[in-house]
């Protein structure tokens, strides 16, 4: 074993090897005893003797899988004196390569939630719903030993042996979890179980189950498509699996990319091109594309025969029904299928129906029609096994019908996300057992609440795409008194009187898991579990089979406002709620944060009477401010889900309005009413935008694709020597010592989707506000993501624009500073000294790109939350002033690192937290005195390449990219004058 | 017959200086509460962090750089009134120079109390003087805000001593009409003073020393506090008109508020013989001017942002006036401005309530001149994305009118116990027929 | 210090002051006081002293301060050498604005300190002869003289039309 244990790979040998090798060699395997040890201390006490795998100042890398989403990316997890500080993609993975999304990165706030159970707890009788319940309720939860919940849970299931009276719901688990829940269900000879998941993708999995016979749900390539058509598919965002997409979309960018759906999302707004149609419309925008391209399909195409009858589904005909110009239609009709290799596809995960099922067939029968039936699918994923929405209200009625003594919900929250006839048939099980890391919505109705471990404290496997499997291996040791589900389904049964080792062949889940992970592998699987998996290269699915015909609705004629759900790009499902950083991060477009909010079209405002702030009641009881947006098709109103849980935690405790119970009490595609709540005047939303206009200023820069190549060398004041000249400086220039550090941030591939800024509030200890401090615009994330849109028209592009400290070589902060807290360092650094600052804020106010933060208050670390803290970065108090530094603690390590090496510092060895993290690999970070480097190569070589505010003469040390758009999308006569705010009140 | 003249002099001055009224005293402990509730802010926000505060990012300045630029020009008129005036040879000067000379002293310090409360970590602000340290580390000369800290020093040093000068022969003539334990307080107060040929002979010297010392200063200190500003780069603040601007609108208000405060003030100390209306008719004159040049500095902004011709300061110029502080920029405007104008008019400039009237809406005036200045500027600058507006706090608010009751309680206990007019100037010189040219 | 006896005289107006300060250094007599409650330039022009070196030393002090400001701001700002904003550790432009206020501050406190000096301004008793109408009213002459020119002083301030004279009458013992 002691072979296994991580050991520091850079004190042994010369560093030989590349990064990610590097990084490979430091991804341990958790021995458990010492981090566990280190883990459950409160306070940081040396140890006596120390561990072998823990050594003080020294960082251990422990590669797990990401369970923020069905995903699955890759993660590694750097663990510092026993305690996880720091996630990061797994360089090696398959499907993320080492990037990790806003959710993963935040996944640590998961492990480090405040309000996680840490301890079983048990109900003693049933809740009486009284009038002022809630609170009732939670104290009639006792704290309970293992001993004593495993005893009490064994009398009630020992007589449920082989009487099938038991059933599970557990979330989407592949592998050994899901083979251990259905073994040990079939000794209480029991068949039940649901497979929970809130965005279950009925609309795909239907599809292909009547296309194809073949209920699945693939994960399409955009690798090599030169046309990328979505219908409703956030898959920059929460699609499927969304990083990996990122990265493919990014690479992909010269393919031309088209967005239809009823909302200007992430993904619209990052395509070349917006359609926006009412919720349901998509699929008639592909059918009348279809009606243009069937003469060629049926030629091209093998399956022509089955292509249905589109008669009536003419551009002419649809467009003025959805509200899509005839020609627009045409036009996108002819570039499909005059596109090489286009692929198309839709799926709205939360919609199901007709109008989830229809989009579906009709991109498939878009792809089918190009005759490019391969092209559309390169791998199964997992999400394949979840149920559908049906399968979920059937369980649901199955459980209500009695039948069910003894229900197990492990990990899913269902009672937040379906409709609240579950928790009524809940109420009707005797024993409701809840295995979570939170008192959850379900939890409520649940006798026994037994503690799970979070998934970053657990061993497991999960195989997201079919022959991509992961392992999980625990970072940290368990923080609480918890379990991990595996352990607790094995010593249930233990206690119901079988014979773990003889029913499971393994005594504990982790022992069950090696077996497994023996089964078949010519490797040791301690190798695995140091790789993070084994990543087969995935067969490619066989050619789906002929598919069979299909039949489509029709546009329905009203006009009543119809309701668009969509999950949010920070809390997804609703998972994230409790995680901080994720509330605090501002969704994209409406950069609204900490609270749920009614997007509505300005017209339908009018028609309601509603200004932005004002409160609107969806079916009375979904109850939000409006943020009046343009980015919506006329007689939409959008909403996110993820908020409005009664239980889980504090971070979501009073927030905002969940809109699953939108759906009562079947799915729909509109609100039943959709009136003004009240007229108390209009809310401080916390909202991070001033003014979505660029005020002709050019600040996010674009330039037209056909111009790109004749751009001329454009004029940079390089942060070098060399960028000062006689007549634009009145002092002479300064040099640096051995590195000039400086960053470019590609604004062609950057999607805008956050990662980066999470990263950086997990990497460098930044402070959360919280909603009353955010709505005041003292929100302290040291990089922002600017969004640029003209709200007035809607074709023209979203903007993203990150915005860090830009580490100007003359930088207007620093000689305004009277102590000297702002100071340039001999590699070009804006440096801060957070000893030396007393708070005059004078650096901020003269700081064009304002990216400084000030701390105006001492932010609350609540236990355990302060564990996570980044112990090579300082946490600052109030009143002084902190900004990006460029993660110079990172700098500084690889410094270290080569010298001790004695070797000098290779060219992207250093590697800030945003640039590790970014998805589309937008960012670029390296040393730009060495003109071998790629930054220095980009410096020099891009055209795109400029300077924010370059007219300053700040020579700042970050360079964009500009993002390159459509003919015509460029607007000859931009806002310049208008001092109006844009879609926050 | 100079004797007559001189005791009435004596007695009309020396009057006030006696133990005050009930009333007199209730106003001084109603403003000693408004200092205290603002202490207990302050202590409350110093414990709590700046975020008692409106403000935000971007807007990192608000309502106490904005009291302390308004202080600070309060504190110019005096100084006005006695270098430049005394060195020109203006003979109204002596009936308000020493009121405005107080002022000016208990102004500045008023000013510098803002500096400090608007740190955030103002239990180190020593870090901001120079003195040698273990570490090595001064501070940063080339920060406008060490400017600040040295010219409002100087600034402060120098009224206090050009003051106090000139208090000298006065301290001494109420020591000379005083008995017991009050005749030893004026007499350590008055240095030994008695009014010999030697000591006049170096004392008017002095005198004209500090006048010509004081007179580049009362223009620097404001040119200085406008530096802040111009040096930085934000758009409404990076103007090279801003020094002359700041020193004009510094006299303005100080003018302004010399007005406000001696039109109540002659007939609360009795003093209206020696502070004549021709006298604040003279003041109001001198607001013509400033007020004029005020007209010309608003009218200069916008022309040069259109010849300018940068796009930024052209938005920003146009922000101001629309965007959501205009209704603060067109009041300002029109009270700094154009309602000087009216002290064209004699009648105007001799009513002592309209002058009154005058005086306390320009102060309003000039205050909101700066909020516009250093919020507004913040509020709309370079980067769209994070334009915020501010609005003050309670806090902000409580301590900021504390910081006036701290300036006039100061002021009122001070001018009980000083001569609020100079006596040895108010005595005309004495005319000799014959030597006058000796 | 031991001082000459003194011979005292008041008088309401200025001008026989002047006269009597005018036969006075008529006589000789140099070591006189005069007292009154405004500045009499008249009487400055009859008196021996007439220039005071207090512009001097005020010069002086400024051009110190001026120096020091420029070498504070030198040299504290090369002792850690930091660069800040792209400015030369030494730059000059603001270093002006220093140079410029420490000129005023130290040559402010300079013209303080030899006025206090040489006025003899500290905290003390007034002379004896000193009256307390001088700072209202009346002007006065002390005349610091031997023993026998008492008379002759006393006679010469009377003429010139002295309201009241002591220390001349009586011969001192």
């Amino acid at each position: 074993m002691p072979d296994d244990l991580p050991h520091d790979a850079e004190e042994d040998e010369p560093f030989t090897v590349s990064r990610r090798d590097w990084l490979h060699r430091m991804a341990g395997v958790s021995a458990g005893i010492g981090l566990a040890a280190a883990a459950r201390h409160r306070k940081l006490v040396p140890f006596l003797s120390p561990s072998a795998d823990v050594v003080p100042g020294v960082s251990q890398w422990y590669a797990t899988s990401c369970r923020e989403c069905p995903a699955g990316c890759g993660m590694i997890v750097r663990n510092r004196e026993g305690r996880a500080v720091k996630c990061e993609g797994n360089p090696d993975h398959p499907i993320n390569r080492g990037r990790l999304c806003a959710r993963g990165q935040a996944a640590l706030q998961g492990l480090y939630d405040p309000d996680r159970l840490r301890g079983p707890l048990h109900r003693l009788e049933r809740p009486r719903m009284k009038a002022r319940a809630r609170r009732v309720e939670l104290q009639e939860l006792e704290p309970a030993t293992w001993e004593a919940a495993l005893a009490g849970l064994g009398e009630v299931l020992a007589p449920l042996r082989a009487t099938g009276r038991v059933a599970v719901i557990f979330d989407l688990q592949t592998g050994s979890l899901a083979a251990l829940i259905r073994r040990w269900l079939e000794l209480f000879g029991s068949d039940r179980y649901l497979v929970y998941e809130p965005l279950s993708y009925d609309g795909i999995r239907e599809a292909n189950r009547l296309l194809f016979r073949q209920p699945i749900i693939p994960v399409p390539s955009l690798e090599k498509a030169d046309f990328i058509l979505s219908f409703g598919a956030d898959f920059l965002e929460t699609w499927i699996s969304p990083v990996q997409f990122t990265r493919q979309f990014a690479e992909n960018r010269s393919a031309r990319s088209v967005y239809v759906g009823p909302r200007v999302s992430l993904t619209a707004a990052n395509a070349h091109e917006r359609i926006l149609v009412r919720p349901g419309d998509e699929r008639f925008v592909a059918l009348a594309m279809l009606h243009e391209l069937q003469g060629r399909a049926r030629q091209r195409a093998a399956h022509g025969a089955a292509i249905p009858d589109l008669g009536d589904y003419s551009p002419d005909r649809i467009g003025p029904q959805i509200g899509v110009a005839a020609e627009t239609l045409l036009r996108l009709a002819r570039a499909f299928g005059d596109a090489a290799s286009p692929v198309s596809f839709a799926g709205d995960p939360f919609a199901s129906g007709p109008r989830a099922v229809e989009a579906v067939l009709a991109a498939n029968w878009l792809n089918l029609s190009v005759g490019a039936p391969p092209r559309w699918a390169e791998g199964l994923h997992a999400l394949s096994e979840a149920a559908s929405q049906a399968e979920a209200a059937a369980f649901t009625e199955a459980v209500a019908a009695g039948g069910v003594d003894a229900l197990l919900v492990i990990g899913a929250d269902p009672a937040f996300s379906l409709p609240a006839t579950f928790q009524e048939a809940a109420r009707a099980v005797k024993h409701v057992v809840s295995l979570s890391a939170f008192a959850d919505n379900t939890s409520e109705t649940a006798a026994w609440l037994l503690p799970t471990n979070t998934p970053l404290e657990s061993w497991g496997d999960y195989e997201p795409q079919a022959g991509v499997l992961n392992t999980m291996q625990p970072v940290m040791g368990p923080l609480y008194d918890t379990r991990s589900a595996g352990d607790v389904l094995l010593a249930l049964a233990r206690a119901a009187g079988l014979d773990p080792q003889r029913e499971f062949g393994a005594v504990t889940y982790r022992e069950y898991l090696a077996s497994r992970w023996r089964d078949g592998a010519d490797e040791p699987h301690e190798v695995a579990l140091q790789r993070g998996g084994r990543w087969a290269t995935p067969a490619p699915p066989s050619p789906p089979p002929q598919p069979r015909g299909t039949r489509f609705g029709r546009p329905a004629g009203d006009d009543a406002p119809r309701l668009h759900v969509y999950p949010s790009l920070s809390l997804f499902d609703g998972r994230g709620a409790n995680k901080r950083w994720l509330q605090e991060l501002p969704d994209p477009i409406t950069k609204v944060a900490w609270s749920s909010w009614i997007e509505v079209h300005p017209h339908d405002a009018a028609r309601l009477g509603v200004g932005p702030g004002d409160t609107v009641a969806l079916d009375s009881h979904y109850v939000a401010p409006v943020v009046l947006s343009q980015g919506l098709a006329p007689g939409t109103v959008a909403v996110p889900l993820g908020h409005g849980h009664l239980r889980y935690g504090r971070y979501d405790h009073g927030l905002g309005a969940n809109p699953y119970h939108l759906r009562l009490p079947e799915p729909r595609d509109r609100p039943q009413a959709v009136q003004v709540a009240n007229n108390s005047g209009p809310v401080a939303l916390p909202c991070a935008d001033g003014s979505p206009y660029q005020h002709g200023r050019d600040i996010a820069r674009v330039v037209r694709a056909s111009e790109v190549a004749g751009l001329p060398r454009p004029e940079l004041r390089l942060p070098l020597p060399e960028g000062y000249t006689r007549e634009g400086d009145m002092y002479p220039p300064h040099g640096h010592a051995d590195h000039r550090w400086a960053m470019a941030v590609d604004l062609n591939r950057c999607t805008g989707c956050g990662a980066c800024v999470v990263a950086c509030y997990a990497e460098n200890n930044v402070g959360v506000v919280g909603p009353e401090q955010f709505a005041k615009h003292r929100m302290m994330a040291w990089i922002r993501i600017d969004r640029y849109y003209d709200w007035s028209d809607p074709s023209a592009p979203v903007l993203f624009l990150p915005l860090m400290c830009q580490q100007c070589d003359a930088a207007p902060c620093e000689p305004v500073c009277p102590v000297f807290a702002a100071a340039h360092s001999e590699e070009g650094l804006n440096m801060q000294v957070y000893n030396r600052c007393i708070g005059t804020r004078y650096c901020a106010n003269n700081c064009p790109y304002k990216v400084r933060r000030f701390n105006w208050f001492d932010w609350e670390w609540p236990e355990p939350l302060n564990w996570q803290a980044n112990p090579d970065v300082t946490v600052r108090s109030r009143g002084v002033m902190e900004k990006c530094t460029f993660c110079i603690q990172r700098i500084r390590e690889a410094e270290r690192r080569a010298k001790r090496e004695n070797r000098p510092l290779r060219d992207g060895e250093v590697q800030p937290a945003c640039v590790q993290t970014c998805p589309a690999e937008a960012l670029v970070f390296g040393d730009l005195m060495d003109p071998t480097t790629r930054i220095a190569r980009i410096v020099a070589e891009d055209k795109r390449a400029y300077q924010l505010l370059d007219h300053l003469n700040t020579k700042p040390a970050v360079f964009y990219l500009k993002r390159i758009v459509d003919e015509g999308q460029i607007r000859d006569r931009p806002q310049f004058w208008t001092s109006k705010i844009g879609a926050c009140p | 017959m100079p004797a007559t003249a001189y005791r009435q002099v004596n007695e009309e001055i020396l009057q006030a200086v006696r133990m005050p009224s009930r009333r007199y005293l209730g106003l001084l402990a109603l403003l000693a509460g408004g200092m205290g509730w603002a202490a207990l802010c302050f202590a409350y926000q110093v414990m709590t962090g700046m975020g008692v505060t409106g403000l935000n990012l971007p807007v990192g300045w608000g309502t106490y750089i904005t009291s302390f630029v308004f202080w600070i020009g309060i504190g110019h008129a005096g100084t006005l009134i006695s270098a430049i005036l005394y060195l020109l040879r203006v003979e109204w000067r002596t009936a308000v120079a020493r009121a405005a000379e107080t002022m000016t002293v208990f102004a500045v310090m008023t000013a510098g109390l803002f500096p400090l409360i608007h740190l955030g970590r103002v239990w180190v602000v020593y870090f901001i003087l120079p003195y040698p340290n273990t570490a090595h580390l001064w501070p940063n000369f080339r920060s406008p805000l060490v400017f600040d800290v040295v010219a409002i020093t100087t600034y402060l040093t120098i009224s206090v001593l050009f003051w106090y000068l000139g208090l000298i022969p006065d301290l001494a003539a109420v020591r000379d009409a005083s008995t017991g334990r009050k005749r030893w307080v004026y007499g350590v107060l008055s240095v030994g003073w008695q009014g010999a040929n030697d000591q006049w002979r170096h004392y008017l010297r002095a005198y004209a020393c500090f006048a010509a010392l004081a007179t580049p200063l009362v223009i620097s200190v404001h040119s200085v506090v406008s530096w802040d500003f111009a040096v930085g780069i934000v758009p409404g603040w990076h103007e090279t008109i801003f020094p002359p601007y700041f020193v004009a609108g510094a006299i303005h208000s100080g003018l302004a508020m010399v007005l406000t405060l001696l039109i109540p003030l002659r007939s609360v100390l009795r003093l209206k013989a020696v502070i004549q209306p021709r006298h604040l008719e003279e003041v109001a004159k001198l607001i013509i001017v400033t007020g004029l040049m005020m007209l010309y500095a608003y009218a200069v902004e916008p022309f040069m942002a259109w010849y300018g011709g940068d796009l930024v300061e052209r938005q920003s110029v146009v922000l101001r006036a629309t965007g959501p502080y205009a209704p603060y920029f067109w009041t300002m405007t029109a009270l700094n401005a154009v309602l000087p104008l009216a002290l064209f008019r004699k009648r105007v400039r001799t009513s002592l309530v309209a002058l009154f009237a005058i005086g306390l809406l320009i102060n309003v005036g000039m205050w909101l001149e700066r909020y516009v200045i250093i919020v507004g500027s913040l509020a709309n600058d370079f980067m769209p994305s994070a334009w915020f507006t501010y609005r003050p706090s309670w806090v902000e608010l409580s301590i900021a009118v504390g910081a006036g009751c701290f300036f006039l309680f100061m002021l009122l206990v001070t001018l009980r116990v000083i001569p609020a007019v100079a006596v040895s100037e108010s005595k005309p010189e004495p005319r000799l027929a014959e030597e006058s040219a000796g | 210090m031991s001082e000459a006896p003194r011979v005292a005289a008041t008088f309401t107006e200025a001008e026989p002051l002047l006269a009597a300060l005018r036969s006075l250094r008529e006589a000789g007599i140099d070591r006189l006081t005069v007292y009154s409650p405004v500045p009499l330039h008249e009487a400055e022009a009859l008196l021996p002293r007439q220039d005071s070196p207090i512009r001097w030393y005020a010069l002086a002090a400024g051009i110190a301060g001026c120096v020091g400001g420029f070498a504070l701001c030198i040299i504290a700002t090369r002792f850690f050498g930091l660069t800040v904003g792209g400015k030369p550790v030494v730059s000059w432009l603001p270093f002006c604005v220093i140079g410029f206020e420490l000129t005023v501050l130290i040559a402010g406190l300079a013209t303080m300190g030899t006025v206090f000096l040489y006025s003899r301004l500290y905290p003390r008793s007034v002379a004896e002869d000193y009256d307390p109408r001088f700072s209202v009213d009346t002007f006065g002459i002390s005349v610091q003289c031997e023993d026998d020119a008492r008379g002759k002083v006393a006679d010469l301030l009377r003429e010139a039309g002295a309201d009241e004279v002591r220390g001349g009458a009586e011969p001192a013992g």
